[in-house]
This record gives C-alpha cells, sequence and structure tokens, in this order.
C-alpha cells in the first residue's frame, strides 16, 4: 500500500509538472503587468516607457518589403510605411509626398512632376526621376511583367522624359482621365540599391531589406510573427510622431480582438455594429471611421443562361430591399453607408443626388413570373474572404426568396472566387454562376480605373451601347466640366440597364486604446496613408 | 533481418513514389484554369503568354512531373508562385518553430499520459480508471480548434494569465517568455496524443501485468514499483515508439487549424496560407513533405520494433505501426 | 489512428464469464449468428450504463434532429431585430447575427453533421469491407498490390489533403462526404482484410466451399455476415472521426453552403462573436464533444462485447 502510495505520488509529481509550468508562467505575467519583475523585464519596461510605440495587427506575414509585392490590403499595409506615394489625389484636395509639384496642361496631354529634393532614400541616397524610370521599366521589362498601366494608353506609348533629376515631362498619346490619379498613386523603386537591374529585382536580397523613402524603416523582421520598423529620423516630411511601428502578425480575428483588450495591440478593426456600441461604451477605448473608398456592388452575368432578359434583372434589382441588407448585415451607417450609384462619395464626379434602386416586392414578383426567373434557381456566388460579402449573400437570398427567386450560394475563396468572377480576362466569361457580388476598390479620386473595363465589355455587365458611348466619351475629355456632366451621366445611365447594384460604400472602424490620435486625419483605403499622424499618448 | 528492413525499403520508396503522383495529380485534377489567376485583365496578349510559359502550363502534365520531381529529389521544391521565392527556404524558415511546439506537446503528452496509463491499469476497474477512462474518451472526442478557442477565452481573456497568439513578446527575449506562449497550442495539441498514449498505456499495462515473467517476479517478493517501473513500464514504451513514429508527420507538418488560431509561426500557417493562395508548389511541396515523414516515421518504427522484439521478423511487421 | 489504440485496449469491462457465454452462442455459424449479435449488443448495453446514456442521448439528438421541422422558427428567417440575443425562453440558445433561432439551426446543424457522419461511415465501411474482404479471400498477387494500395492511403496525409481537396473542388455536402470517405476506407480495409484470412480457413467456409458455393456466395453469406461485429465497431468509431473531422473543415469554412450549417460551420460563424456572446461557441461545441463522445464509447463498448469472438 505504501509503495502504491509513493507510486502515485511520483505520478502526481509527473503529472503536475505541466500544471506547475502554468502555475509559476501565470505569477510571472501578473507581476510583470505590474513592471518590476525580472531584470530583463525592467529593462524592457523603462525603454519603452520613454518610446512610443504602435502595433499594429496584420492578416499574414509578406514574403519580401518591395512595394508591389502584392495587391490586397493586407499585404499592403505591410510595406505602406516604407514607401511613399508620389501624390494622392481625392476628391477634395490633392496631397504630396515625393512630387512636390503638379502640372497638367489644359489639354491634359502634358504633365510635369517635380520630386521633393529633400526626399532621400532610407540609406541616404536621394529620391530621383531615374528611380521612376527604373519603376517603369522594372514594370514593363522585369521578371513579372506587372503592368503597362503607366506606359501605355490604347496601345501607344506614354513619353516619360527627364529633364533633370528632379524634373519630368509625361506627354500623354491621348487624353485618358485617370491617368493622373493612377499615377500618383505609384511607390517607386531605388534604383541604385538593384543596380540598375530589373531582372533580379524579386530575387535580391535588397527585396527582404525594404529600402524606401517612407516615414519609417525596417529594424527587424521576425518572419511570421511580427515586422518592426522604426521611425525615419531623416524623414523629408518631418518626423513620424511615434518612434516604433509594429507589424505584428495574427491571422485569426478573435485572437486579433484578444490581443486587443489585453493590450497588446494598439488598434482593431471591427465590422459589426454590436462590437461598435461596445466599444464606444468603454471609455478605455477610442473609435475612429475612415471611409474604405469602396463600392461593393451586386451583379447579374451577362452571359448567364437563366437570366436573359431586362425584365429578370428588373426582378431580381426590385426584390433586394437595401435597408434590411444595412440594417442586418452592418446595423449602422458607421460601420457602412448605403451604394447610391456605381461610384462612392470619395470619387471625383459622385452623383449625390441619385437615389438607389427602389424596392419594389409585388413588382418583383410580377416581373419575375413574366421573365420564367421563379422557374430556375441561380446560383450566387461570392468571396467568403471578404468583410460582409457572406452575410450580404444570405440576406439577398431570403429576399429573392420572397420574390418566387430561388437562389443557391456558392461561397468561395478569393483566388477562385476572382478565377471564376473574372473569368472573361482570360478567355470566355464563365457561365456557371448567374449572380455575384464584388467590390470596387481604389476609388479616391478618378474613378474610371476599374469601372471603364467592366462597363464596355459585354461579357462582364449589360450596358447599353448609349452607357458605353457615355463613358469611353468622359474619359477622354479633357475639359473639367464637360467630363463631370459625361460622367454623371454615365451614372444615370448604367443604373437604367439595371446590371449593376451598388449594395454599401463600408468604412474602416478603428477602435484604439486610449490615447491613440491621428487615425481620421485621412481618408484612405490601405491602412493607412499617412502613418506620420498617428501618435501614441 | 536484413530481409525484413530491404523489404521495408523496397515498400517505402514504392509508396513515396506513389505520393509523388498523388502529390502532383490532385493540383492537376483540380477544375477552373490554373493559369486564369495569374493573369490580370490589364495584360496584353504577349504579357498573357509569357505568363504561361512561365508557369510551365504549356507543356504536357507528364513533362512538368518529371520535372518537378528531379528537382524534388535534389531538395529543390521550385519557387513560390505568389512571392517568387525558393518554396524550400520558406520551409526551412518555418521549420524550427514547428518543431519546438510539435516536440513540446509530444513530451507534454507523454509526461502525463505515462502515470495516468499506470494508474488505470494498474488500478484497473476502479473509480480512478474510470475517471482516467474518461478523459481520455473525452480527450479523442474534442473539437481541438474548439478547446483552442475555450482556453484563449479563459486564459487570456478573462484570467489574462497567458498570451494569446504568436511566440514571443515584442522585445523580449526569453526563455519563460516562449514557454508562457507555447502552453496553449501546446496543450491543446497534447489532448488527442494524451488520451491515445493513455489507454494504449493502461490496456498493456494491464496485459503486463498477467504476464508470467510478472508473476514470477511477484513471487519472488519484487516490490510492486520495481515491477511496474522495471518491466511493465520497459515493455510499453515500444507501442508508444511505434505510436511517436505515426506521429512524426504531425510533429512536422504542423497542425494548420491549431497553429492559425494561435498566430504560431510554424508550417502550419504556412501551408494554410499557401492554400488559401492557392500556391501550387507550395501545396505540392506541402503534401510530399509530410508524406515522406509520415512513411519515414512509419518505416523507423517498424524498424525499431522489429530490432527490439525478433519475434516480429517476416511479415508480422506489418500488424504494427500503421 | 484513433482506432487503433482502441483496438489494442482489451478492456475488462466484461466479467469473465461473459466469454463462455459468448462461445457457445455463437453455434452454429451462419443463420442463428443474427440473433446472437443482437442479443450480445442489448446485453452490452444492458450492463453498461454509461453505454446506455450515450445511447439515449445520440437517440435524442437523432430525434431532435429529425423532427426539426416541427420548430415554429425557419432557421434561415431573417430578422434584423432579433440579431444576438441571449439565450431565453422564446429562444433557448439565443439568436445569431441574422437574428435567426439559434436553437433551431442547431437542429438542422445536426441533421448535416449526422448525415455527413453516417453518410460517409457508410461510404468508408462498404469500400473498405470490399477491398479488405476481396483482397484477404483471393491472397497471392492481388492481395499484396491492394494492400500496398490501403498502405499509401494510410500514409497520406489525411487531414491536410482533404483540405487541399475540399477547397480545390467546390465544398459542398456531397464533396464532404466523398472527401471523408476517400481517406478513411484503408483502415477498414486493413480489419476486414485480416478477419477474412483468418475465417476463410474456418470449418463452415471450408465446408460451404466443398458444397460447391461460389466466391460470391462465400464471401456475402459466409464472410461478410460473420464480421459484421467488427464491421458495427468500426463504424461506430468511423461516424465519430467523420463527424469530428466534418466540424473541423466546416470550422476552416470548407463545409455545407450556406445558409445551410453544420456544427463545425455554427463554431465557425460564432468564433467571430466569441467575446461577446461565448455561448454562441458553447452550444454547438458541446453538441459535437458529446455526439462524437457517445459513439466513441459505444463504439469501444460493442468492441469489448463482440469481439471475443473473433479471437477463437
Amino acid at each position: 500500500m505504501k509503495k502504491l502510495i509513493s507510486l502515485l505520488l511520483t505520478a502526481a509529481m509527473l503529472a503536475s509538472f505541466a500544471l506547475t509550468g502554468c502555475g509559476s508562467g501565470s505569477t510571472e505575467t501578473t507581476t510583470a503587468e505590474g513592471g518590476q519583475t525580472t531584470e530583463e523585464t525592467t529593462q524592457e519596461e523603462t525603454s519603452s516607457d520613454d518610446k512610443k510605440v504602435f502595433v499594429y495587427p496584420a492578416d499574414q506575414d509578406v514574403s519580401n518589403l518591395l512595394p508591389s509585392s502584392g495587391g490586397s490590403d493586407s499585404v499592403a499595409v505591410m510595406y505602406k510605411p516604407l514607401y511613399d506615394p508620389l501624390y494622392i489625389i481625392n476628391n477634395a484636395e490633392t496631397r504630396y509626398y515625393l512630387v512636390d509639384k503638379l502640372e497638367v496642361s489644359d489639354d491634359g496631354l502634358n504633365i510635369k512632376l517635380h520630386f521633393n529634393e529633400n526626399a532621400k532614400w532610407h540609406d541616404g541616397e536621394p529620391v530621383t526621376v531615374d528611380d521612376l524610370l527604373f519603376t517603369l521599366k522594372y514594370f514593363t521589362e522585369g521578371a513579372t511583367k506587372t503592368s503597362t498601366t503607366y506606359t501605355k494608353i490604347n496601345g501607344e506609348d506614354v513619353v516619360y522624359e527627364k529633364v533633370d533629376d528632379y524634373n519630368v515631362n509625361i506627354t500623354l498619346p491621348s487624353y485618358l482621365s485617370k491617368f493622373v490619379t493612377t499615377l500618383g498613386r505609384l511607390c517607386i523603386y531605388p534604383e541604385h540599391v538593384f543596380n540598375g537591374d530589373v531582372t533580379t529585382v524579386e530575387t535580391s536580397d535588397a527585396a527582404m531589406q525594404g529600402i524606401g523613402n517612407g516615414p519609417f524603416k525596417l529594424k527587424e523582421w521576425n518572419k511570421g510573427e511580427n515586422i518592426i520598423y522604426e521611425k525615419n529620423t531623416d524623414y523629408y516630411r518631418g518626423e513620424a510622431k511615434i518612434d516604433e511601428l509594429i507589424m505584428k502578425i495574427i491571422p485569426d480575428s478573435s485572437a486579433k480582438e484578444v490581443a486587443f483588450q489585453s493590450g497588446e495591440v494598439s488598434c482593431l478593426r471591427i465590422s459589426s455594429k454590436e462590437k461598435y456600441e461596445k466599444y464606444s461604451a468603454d471609455e478605455n477605448y477610442e473609435i475612429y471611421d475612415t471611409p474604405e473608398c469602396r463600392v461593393n456592388y451586386f451583379t447579374c452575368n451577362p452571359v448567364s443562361s437563366k437570366i436573359t432578359s431586362k425584365e429578370a434583372r428588373e426582378a431580381i434589382f426590385y426584390a433586394i430591399n437595401l435597408d434590411e441588407i444595412m440594417d442586418t448585415v452592418y446595423g449602422s451607417d458607421i460601420m457602412s453607408q448605403p451604394g447610391k450609384t456605381v461610384f462612392c462619395d470619395q470619387n471625383l464626379y459622385f452623383a449625390k443626388e441619385m437615389e438607389n434602386y427602389p424596392y419594389d416586392l409585388e413588382k418583383a414578383k410580377e416581373l419575375a413570373k413574366e421573365s420564367g426567373l421563379d422557374q430556375v434557381t441561380l446560383k450566387y456566388i461570392y468571396n467568403n474572404q471578404r468583410v460582409g460579402m457572406p452575410e450580404v449573400a444570405i440576406v439577398i437570398q431570403q429576399q429573392l426568396k420572397a420574390a418566387g427567386i430561388n437562389v443557391e450560394l456558392q461561397a468561395m475563396d478569393s483566388p477562385s472566387f476572382f478565377s471564376m468572377f473574372f473569368q472573361w480576362t482570360s478567355g470566355d466569361a464563365s457561365t456557371e454562376w448567374d449572380l455575384g457580388t464584388n467590390g470596387w476598390d481604389s476609388l479616391q479620386g478618378d474613378p474610371s480605373t476599374q469601372i471603364v473595363m467592366y462597363a464596355t465589355n459585354p461579357q462582364v455587365t449589360n450596358c447599353s451601347q448609349e452607357t458605353i458611348d457615355m463613358i469611353n466619351a468622359a474619359i477622354a475629355e479633357p475639359n473639367e466640366e464637360l467630363r463631370e456632366q459625361k460622367f454623371l451621366e454615365f451614372q444615370q445611365l448604367i443604373q437604367d440597364d439595371f446590371t449593376i447594384y451598388p449594395i454599401s460604400c463600408p468604412n474602416y472602424v478603428w477602435v484604439t486604446q486610449k490615447g491613440v490620435t491621428g487615425l481620421d486625419t485621412i481618408n484612405s483605403m490601405v491602412p493607412f496613408e499617412d502613418w506620420t499622424l498617428i501618435d501614441v499618448a | 533481418m536484413k530481409k525484413f528492413c530491404l523489404k521495408r525499403v523496397v515498400e517505402s520508396v514504392i509508396v513515396l513514389i506513389l505520393i509523388s503522383f498523388f502529390s502532383f495529380g490532385v493540383i492537376e485534377l483540380a477544375p477552373g484554369d490554373i493559369s486564369s489567376m495569374y493573369i490580370s485583365p490589364t495584360m496584353t496578349e504577349e504579357e498573357k503568354q509569357a505568363t504561361i510559359e512561365k508557369l510551365g502550363l504549356d507543356r504536357s502534365m507528364g513533362e512538368r512531373y518529371v520535372e518537378w520531381f528531379k528537382g524534388v529529389l535534389q531538395g529543390d521544391f521550385g519557387v513560390s508562385l505568389s512571392n517568387k521565392r525558393p518554396v524550400a527556404e520558406q520551409f526551412a524558415e518555418k521549420l524550427p518553430a514547428t518543431i519546438l511546439l510539435m516536440s513540446v506537446s509530444l513530451a507534454l503528452s507523454l509526461v502525463i499520459s505515462i502515470p495516468l496509463g499506470l494508474i488505470a491499469g494498474l488500478k484497473k476497474n476502479t473509480i480512478i480508471d474510470r475517471i482516467i477512462n474518461l478523459i481520455a474518451y473525452i480527450g479523442v472526442s474534442i473539437p481541438s480548434f474548439w478547446l483552442a478557442m475555450v482556453m484563449i477565452i479563459v486564459f487570456s481573456l478573462k484570467l489574462r494569465l497567458l498570451p494569446s497568439s504568436g511566440m514571443h513578446t515584442i522585445g523580449v527575449d526569453s526563455a519563460w517568455d516562449t514557454i508562457k506562449h507555447l502552453i496553449m497550442p501546446a496543450f491543446t495539441l497534447c489532448i488527442g496524443n494524451l488520451a491515445t498514449f493513455t489507454r494504449y498505456i493502461r490496456s498493456n499495462t494491464i496485459g503486463q501485468l498477467e504476464e508470467e515473467y510478472v508473476l514470477t517476479a511477484k513471487s519472488k517478493g519484487t516490490s510492486k514499483g520495481k515491477i511496474l517501473f522495471r518491466h511493465v513500464l520497459k515493455n510499453c514504451l515500444l507501442p508508444i515508439i511505434t505510436l511517436i513514429g505515426m506521429r512524426l508527420a504531425s510533429l512536422v507538418v504542423g497542425s494548420f487549424i491549431i497553429e492559425s488560431i494561435f498566430g504560431w509561426p510554424g508550417l502550419g500557417t504556412l501551408g494554410m496560407s499557401a492554400i488559401q493562395s492557392r500556391d501550387y508548389p507550395m501545396i505540392m511541396a506541402y503534401t510530399m513533405l509530410s508524406g515522406t515523414i509520415l512513411v519515414l516515421g512509419n518505416f523507423l518504427a517498424d524498424i525499431l520494433y522489429a530490432f527490439a522484439d525478433p519475434r516480429i521478423k517476416q511479415g508480422m511487421g506489418e500488424a504494427h505501426g500503421r | 489512428m484513433e482506432d487503433k489504440a482502441i483496438k489494442i485496449n482489451t478492456s475488462n469491462v466484461l466479467p469473465d464469464d461473459a466469454f463462455e457465454d459468448v462461445v457457445k452462442e455463437k453455434q452454429p455459424a451462419g443463420t442463428s449468428y443474427d440473433r446472437g449479435l443482437w442479443y450480445d449488443i442489448c446485453r452490452s448495453f444492458k450492463e453498461n450504463k454509461v453505454a446506455l446514456v450515450c445511447l439515449i442521448i445520440l437517440i435524442i439528438i437523432a430525434i431532435a434532429s429529425l423532427l426539426a421541422p416541427l420548430s415554429p422558427y425557419d432557421p434561415d428567417a431573417i430578422d434584423a431585430t432579433q440579431k444576438l440575443l441571449p439565450p431565453s425562453k422564446e429562444h433557448w440558445f439565443g439568436t445569431d447575427d441574422f437574428g435567426r433561432d439559434y436553437f433551431t439551426r442547431a437542429l438542422y446543424g445536426g441533421r448535416v453533421s449526422l448525415t455527413v457522419g453516417l453518410a460517409s461511415m457508410i461510404c468508408t465501411t462498404i469500400i473498405g469491407t470490399l477491398i479488405g474482404t476481396f483482397s484477404g479471400y483471393k491472397g497471392g498477387k492481388l492481395d499484396m498490390v491492394l494492400m500496398r494500395f490501403t498502405d499509401i492511403f494510410l500514409a497520406l496525409p489525411s487531414f491536410l489533403l482533404m483540405v487541399v481537396l475540399n477547397t480545390l473542388f467546390s465544398p459542398g455536402m456531397v464533396t464532404l462526404i466523398a472527401v471523408l470517405s476517400l481517406f478513411s476506407w484503408a483502415s477498414v480495409a486493413r480489419i476486414t482484410r485480416a478477419e477474412t484470412m483468418s475465417l476463410k480457413q474456418k470449418d463452415f467456409v471450408l465446408a460451404a466451399k466443398s458444397m460447391g458455393a461460389s466466391h460470391t456466395e462465400i464471401i456475402f453469406k459466409h464472410i461478410i455476415p460473420n464480421m459484421s461485429a467488427s464491421i458495427i465497431v468500426a463504424g461506430s468509431l468511423g461516424v465519430a472521426g467523420a463527424i469530428l473531422t466534418e466540424s473541423s473543415l466546416s470550422f476552416l469554412g470548407l463545409g455545407v453552403q450556406l445558409p445551410q450549417s453544420s456544427w463545425g460551420s455554427m463554431l465557425q460563424l460564432a468564433q467571430k462573436y466569441i467575446l461577446d456572446r461565448p455561448s454562441m461557441a458553447v452550444f454547438p461545441g458541446l453538441l459535437i464533444l458529446f455526439t462524437v463522445l457517445s459513439f466513441n464509447i459505444i463504439g469501444d463498448v460493442l468492441r469489448n462485447a463482440l469481439e471475443p469472438k473473433m479471437i477463437k
């Protein structure tokens, strides 16, 4: 019996090994919070006391620190602090970064840029026109050949003429309204760092070092865990207010929130009214919201075999009750504004006065019967990795059901969604789906970046010839007033076509720890356009 | 013995080659056009063509398989489609974190399950045995991601004892800190193993206690503790080794769900994002790697078993290690 | 892997004389066998109160899921005014973020989870038994080839491939069942093969053979019925495994299509609100736990009750 007891004791000791670990671990943590335990922690506490640190909860790590390494917001947010754009145009103003002077001729064909002469790369070299030219060369001749947006208009070359190190003249072969807006967002690559060689940009060591021109420079990169940026003290627009910016990688959304509540991260994006109410009631936090400059829209596949007539599209659009969508999915207009037109209110030429499609269930039922929609089951595809998209789909499905239209939902992750939704880019459009929701982003400034591509392609939208002519005329119209007129008319025309139903213009709503400021000073699609404005108490 | 080893080697190689077919084939058979994910609307015809050529999609499946497999043999898994960096390099970066997590969870499950199993076996059919048994049942039945969620709420949010995610507190570089980060993911991952090991040890203990040598030892007056630790435990270790061999794959490849929930910077998180972004070379490498380790683990377990227990030579080995 | 460990666990739930009874019951094999099997099953439930409790839990969950349409709520009806309510008399489990009754959704979710679990178990068992029996009965080269094939499936990183396959092919109930079955038949095949190997040496099989019974007849009339005990056990554990795996896949968003839900996908949704409304995660989590636990315990108890037959 004694032996047995001793055995049990040994076993219990072994078993409690882990538990002891937990126990002492916990005391460690609690005291560390008080700020007075082991030397290590004390040192850390004191050193971070006089240092202002902002911790951003990032979705994923990046694989390199090149400015165009990825298109998605969760990637772009990682390199943004390192690289400044040339300038940013939105509906209200033009904000200058690397370029401090922008002149556009009256006919819109000549653009003069002057680079800020104080702008320097993180290694001390000045930012010059050569870097811009190198970047364009990289886009057209580099290993990936990413884009010709900046170098060709309607198949003809855009000419970049270097005047001196800081001045460049750009001549367009024909007028394109979006060009100036798009050019401004460009983040350029340092030519000297890559030794002028465009073919090895991605594979060079420099791709990992992130030598940029922004307010922060790379201090430390713990792959998969965090990227630590420190303030660039030699920054041409004046030093940032915070000393260190940490991108902490937390893929899971509830883990992000836990980290936020325990003070491990400085801000958190929230996406429901319930959370908004919870945090705004708590005085330990502050709330900021900025427009995301995105229009989420609903569309019918023009090549669908089931939706063949305009009546069918009208039936669907009249069955949609936007108020209910906004109530259920977003809950309040702090989370998102309801969609009005195919543009959002951050765009140039946004038609403020326009109203969205009305909700008319009876008419929808009638039209559905007439067009035979009540006999078929429509397939609705959506991107389940986008905030709000699954919820919108669920609500629309129920609403269409009320109008006698059966819908079957198909959730897809980003890559498969885009490959099906945009199958027309690599051949014929997919006929496998009937309804879909997607979003247009980067809708600051001139909105035509994406709209033209969609509106003018009969495989993508059901626009009438009149609508197509109007948008083509609008983007080629150098006269500001006439252009605005045409864009406004276009918004009305495309609404009459019943091809795109604008659902929502969501906001970025941020909760921050008390004392964090500056999140609302700029409207920006990718958080945040200007990191220098952000401060912590 | 030699013959048995040789036979197992040949078998393993065949299985590996078939796994390589599988890894390659799954991706090829996927519906949809792979190239459409890499072609953007703004590209010209030539650019599209160049992209297709670069992806090698203009060549036949056989050609691509041979080329891929040649590379794999030399440790070259190709270049990740999403970021153009070598796949092997990215795996190597994440490997240490995963190995740390997995070996700690394995160790933890052994440390807990051995005493539990011994006690349960020793006190079979008593209330203690029943309780331990129930714990084991719950261990194999609980959804691990759910347990992870519950633990985060309890320990990170309510009690504020443990950090919810990551591997280090930023700026702190101490072993304690890492241990604190390790506790929850390691415990969540060990639950399944723990249950399996405990029941294994329990039944072995019962079996061993009825063996003649134990009865002899008992009659000679050897203490029960000695019998347990000298004989019974020793004989239990063998099947445990086999089990560990089988767990080797999970040890290296990790558990995506748990790693993602806890933000552990390991292979699981990497694999999850590779799948979500359809990074085919990465996914192929991932299945190939885990298959290889699984086969290797089984192989080693069999060989070890055969060495330790000479009764198993030919054929019999099949009954084990699977 | 789980079944392996459980299999080795030759537990001692049964009293020692149970074994004798069982041996007596077994004669003569073949015809009167069925009654014996059911007799044993009933007996083991009578003797093991835990198993009985588990069975009752399962029956309750199954009946509740079947009767889901009796609920006054439409599981998909959206009501923005009733969002995220706590559990109450009207809404036993509260409501979710669309104002849908969570209890009703849990019932419908149970239908999906149980259907996927049972259907993939049935597929798994059929495929596994056929391959295993055929392989064991024929022996020789065919057996070797089939068993290597089985080995490959056992050596594959199954969960990883399930995730990959479910991602590449559009997720849904059919995909789920197919993928789950594809990666779990192999262990059933191994068990049935081993049993066939021993059964085909048995007197009654040899006798049937000498009386001129065809191979198909022997396999389907004599061998497979005599393995039913093992098959039932494997099936019970198989359901447990399938439900658990299904919940993991659904948690990753690879389950049934919205607005349908399973317990796993309810947990995925609950994760979003886990800090504010933990009860949303608790209910489906407990349902999964109880269901899987019950199937596991029943499977184990059945094994202990039925398997001694197979030893001699």
